[in-house]
């Protein structure tokens, strides 16, 4: 026979001007199996948590609901407590009287009668509810992290340096990502290589860290603490063991390729490092370019390599690695400036991208940072930058705002001035975001020592006026048209998801938006965590960023990763759903929709293990107690353990009894 | 191909050039294109701010004509071309629109049919090569800036004719004319359309900076597909001549003449004549009229 005490919460006035608690709890205690109804100011005070450990213990209760706020704010408390006092904390529910009831009417009499249904329906739940007890879960102390830019290598040291094994994977033949191309950062200007290629070598000696380059997520499989992933190693065609990275094959290497790293405006060879301070220092073969692919021809690097490391037979190869936790750290690619022909990028050679840019003013660019114009090698006089290049466009491009823009552009019209000292740099904006530490100084800087001159509106259109480019655009402050003759002209374009990551996103089984950025478990209070358990966020994956910040969040997704793998156990709640394996058909309603691939076909065999049938099996490591498989099984065989359907019928009958 | 044509009230008032050179071809190329039966206003320019629905439905009048004649429409002006677009795709489209065009016709028009420019019939149903083998008299040593004006481009998503920044589709028409296709950045910018008479500065402004760029870039003529344009680069061209202070002398011709030209037909029967800026001295310097 069902004991169940009822503790009614006036939460200050904030339920107890709404609602009458005291004839709520009176009518309550009428109930047939309520033992015990109480009311009290602040039932989540220690008073308040005591007057319910005492009462179970007084009353034996087996049962308990606690009538006050909603159970995302003390659900958890009240279970501790419940907890505590011996009950099964799955025992105690809550019925929400305060944002369902007290908050949202003011209707006394209504408000009141309504709270005593809504503790009514919990009461007969309660009664019907099942013990449940916390899921152990077993934890492989080992991490690993995709993205091997400055997020995921500072998050692969942060992991390490908590004495945790980590493999860090990059797709490109060495580790660096975007911020091993740019030339200085904001707004302390300094040299981005020489702050990050440090980082990458501590990286790279790091003896918990395992570098994984030019390979790729094949296959995830497992859950939080226990995940199996299958990782693609693409032909290098170099054997990374025995080569040094002296460079014979890559100097005498007959094939020059366009450089991705020089952002298109220098030049590689087919059998490359990527750039002069690459991770690991050992060549890639392109095979889309090397002549021996392409034609079975040449052969030299294979000939001239002084430690024969040149293998053209190289296949990929997968290799399976088991790991406890994920940090994804993709990053960004730029958007395609094909798509901007009003700006006539790809018809006019002057007209580059941010990016480029950035090799064009480097030391280490493919004119060693002597600023030259592509078309013919000019110094440029005039510069015209355009922010907001498909950003902050919503009819033709992206809505968002891809917040570095304002301060690299900035940054840029100093490096500039820099190298052209009497050079104009002029700067198109919509709004100008300068909202980290230091960047408003910054700006200024830009704008009043180094002379930027900034004219509030877009650009319609840049032609090209004999060997000039012209910019037309509008000042929207002087309401005027504006026309600048320019030598070159640099776009801010929008940053992207990079290609491949939703297939990505999809083999991890984590969320997504619409523009491709991965989405976070909770905005604000759940940043670098994604709705998957075990797997983390950081980055420019997450929507553009500046570098403090995804070091930042690389950092909390480590702290993240060491938390939960600092457990030799992990532990989750008991809510999950549990097959009645001798119902189920096997029908697979509830494989194809559940969304966490939590459910799984089992073999059914007899003693001789022949196969008699197959039924759902239900992974309770992964399972989130979603309940979307329940509603879907035609023999009602599946069902959520603390929800379930017997429970939440008992709910509705106490509900509908009454009206 | 079948084809009903829309010339729309300019090629019937302030343009005939464009209309007469447009039935040439018709009757040179011996289509079957007859003009749409009682075709009205298509609501341009002052109706669509002011009065969204009428700025729909007049077209939707059209399109319904059009349809009773079991044909598709043709048509040359590009803010015609707009129009009837923009009402076709309200009345397909199910919403709020398409219910009060239904409530203000009276009835429902399916506007299941295709509305094309003259260009993209001639370009697509047509052909290049059909049409090459057409030129008898090849335009030689001309070089012309094909110049398409703001309205048939864009939005690109509504018109579907070309790239709305450096769009092709009357360069390959003219080339086959003999004639060379400059390329040039202007294509495509405004020519100050109506401001011409309220705003006339700024119009006069705007063309002159289009004529500049088409004779910097070693254009004799400009071919046009707009009559809006036509009248702000051809008939305002002395003004804007006079004003700068410079001689532009450049011929504005529509692509059709153009085409008529090549195929050897009459100059009257292209209404070359016409003309404000006189296509004549040109065409005799370069040996193709004598």
């Amino acid at each position: 026979m069902a004991k169940i005490g009822v503790f009614v919460c006036w939460c200050g006035s904030n339920i107890a001007e709404t609602v009458d608690v005291k004839r709520a709890a009176e009518t309550i205690a009428k109930i047939p199996g309520v033992v015990y109804s109480v009311d009290y100011k602040y039932m989540c005070s220690d008073p308040g948590q005591d007057m319910v450990k005492n009462a179970i213990k007084e009353y034996n209760l087996t049962g308990v609901v606690v009538a006050s706020c909603s159970p995302r704010m003390h659900e958890k408390t009240f279970r501790k407590a419940a907890s505590e006092a011996g009950l099964n904390p799955y025992m105690l529910e809550m019925a929400n009287i305060r944002e369902h009831c007290s908050w949202v009417h003011d209707n006394k009499e209504e408000a009141t009668q309504k709270a005593i249904d809504l503790i009514r329906m919990m009461v007969e739940k309660v009664k019907r509810n099942k013990p449940l007890q916390n899921i152990k879960i077993p934890v492989t102390k080992k991490a690993l992290v995709i993205g091997g830019g400055v997020t995921g290598i500072q998050a692969a040291l942060d992991i390490a340096a908590g004495g945790i094994p980590v493999i860090l994977l990059e797709r490109e033949p060495s580790i660096g990502g975007h911020m091993s191309m740019l030339d200085e950062t904001f707004p302390t200007l300094d040299c981005s290589q020489c702050i990050l290629t440090p980082k990458m070598v501590e990286v790279a000696q790091n003896p918990l860290v395992t570098i994984m380059t030019y390979s790729e997520l094949e296959k995830l499989e497992g859950f939080i603490g226990n995940f199996k992933a299958t990782i693609k190693k693409k032909a290098r065609h170099v054997n990374v063991e025995e080569c040094t990275g002296c460079g014979t094959c890559w100097t005498k290497c007959p094939t020059k390729v366009t450089s991705e790293f020089e952002q298109g405006l220098g030049i590689r060879k087919a059998i490359y490092i990527p750039f002069p301070q690459a991770i690991p220092s050992r060549p890639v073969i392109d095979e889309a370019n090397c002549m021996k692919f392409t034609q079975n021809r040449c052969g030299i690097c294979a000939k001239i390599c002084p430690k024969q490391c040149i293998s053209y037979d190289d296949k990929e190869e997968f290799i399976e690695i088991e790991v406890g936790s994920i940090v994804v750290a993709t990053g960004y690619d730029l958007m395609p400036t094909s798509a901007f022909g009003e700006y006539g990028y790809g018809k006019y050679p002057d007209v580059v991208t941010s990016l480029q840019f950035e090799r064009m003013v480097c030391a280490s660019g493919p004119t060693l940072g002597d600023l030259q114009r592509p078309s013919d090698k000019k110094k440029p006089k005039t510069v015209v930058f355009i922010q907001c290049v498909g950003s902050r466009d919503p009819e033709h491009h992206k809505a968002y705002c891809s917040k570095i823009c304002c301060m690299y552009t900035a940054k840029q019209t100093m490096l500039y001035r820099h190298k052209v000292h009497d050079g104009n740099a002029y700067v198109f904006y919509i709004d100008i975001r300068s909202n980290g530490k230091n960047y408003e100084e910054f700006l200024r800087r830009a704008q009043e020592e180094n002379k930027a001159q900034y004219i509030r509106g877009r650009v319609s259109m840049v032609y090209q006026d004999g060997p000039d480019l012209v910019v037309e655009g509008a000042d929207t402050l002087t309401n005027s048209q504006v026309r600048i003759r320019a030598d070159l002209v640099v776009l801010a374009t929008a940053m992207v998801s990079p290609i491949g990551v939703k297939e990505l996103a999809q083999k991890l089984g984590i969320g997504y938006d619409q523009h491709g950025f991965l989405t976070e478990a909770h905005p604000k209070l759940r940043p670098v965590e994604s709705a998957t358990a075990g797997i983390f966020l950081a980055g420019c994956a997450i929507s553009p960023r500046d570098i403090p910040d995804s070091v930042s969040e690389a950092s909390g997704a480590a702290a993240k990763v060491l938390g939960m793998l600092s457990k030799d156990e992990l532990e989750k709640e008991g809510v999950v759903a549990i097959v009645r394996e001798c119902s189920c058909t096997g029908c697979q309603n509830c494989i194809r929709v559940c969304p966490f691939t939590a459910i799984a076909l089992k073999d059914i065999r007899d003693k001789a293990g022949n196969l008699i049938r197959q039924v759902a099996n239900v992974n309770p490591g992964l399972c989130t107690g979603c309940g979307t498989c329940t509603p879907t099984c035609p023999s009602r065989s599946i069902d959520l353990q603390g929800f379930t359907d017997e429970e939440i019928f008992a709910e509705i009958n106490a509900m509908a009894e009454l009206h | 191909m079948n084809y009903a044509y829309y010339p729309g009230c300019s090629l019937e008032s302030t343009s005939p050039d464009f209309n007469i050179s447009t039935e040439a071809l018709i009757e040179f190329l011996s289509l079957d294109i007859p003009e749409v039966d009682d075709w009205v206003c298509c609501g341009a320019s002052s109706l669509h701010p002011e009065d969204k629905l009428a700025s729909l439905a007049l077209p939707a009048l059209t399109i319904e004509s059009a349809e009773k004649q079991k044909r598709d429409i043709m048509v040359q002006c590009p803010a015609c071309y707009a129009h009837l677009r923009e009402s076709q795709e309200a009345l397909t489209h199910e919403g709020t629109m398409q219910d009060n065009l239904k409530e203000a016709i009276g009835r429902e028009i399916s506007a299941k049919l295709k509305i094309k420019h003259f260009s993209e019939i001639l370009m697509q149903e047509i052909g290049l090569e059909a049409l090459q083998a057409k030129v008898t008299k090849p335009l030689k040593d001309i070089k012309i800036a094909n110049y398409y004006g703001c309205v048939i481009v864009r939005p690109q998503e509504l018109m579907q004719y070309d790239d709305p920044e450096d769009p092709q589709l009357m360069d390959k028409l003219v080339n086959i004319t003999g004639a060379e296709s400059v390329s040039w950045p202007f294509k495509t910018k405004c020519c100050g359309a109506g401001n011409s008479i309220s705003k006339t500065e700024v119009t006069l402004d705007m063309t002159y900076q289009i004529l500049s760029m088409a004779k910097k870039n070693g254009a004799d003529a400009i071919s046009v597909l707009c009559p809006l344009c036509h009248i702000n680069l051809d008939f305002r061209q002395p003004q804007i001549e006079r004003r700068y202070k410079e001689k532009f002398n450049l011929p504005v011709f529509y692509y059709t003449q153009l085409l008529g030209l090549a195929f050897g037909l009459d100059p009257k029967k292209l209404a070359l004549d016409r003309l404000f800026v006189s296509p004549f001295p040109l065409l005799k310097s370069k040996g193709i009229l004598s």
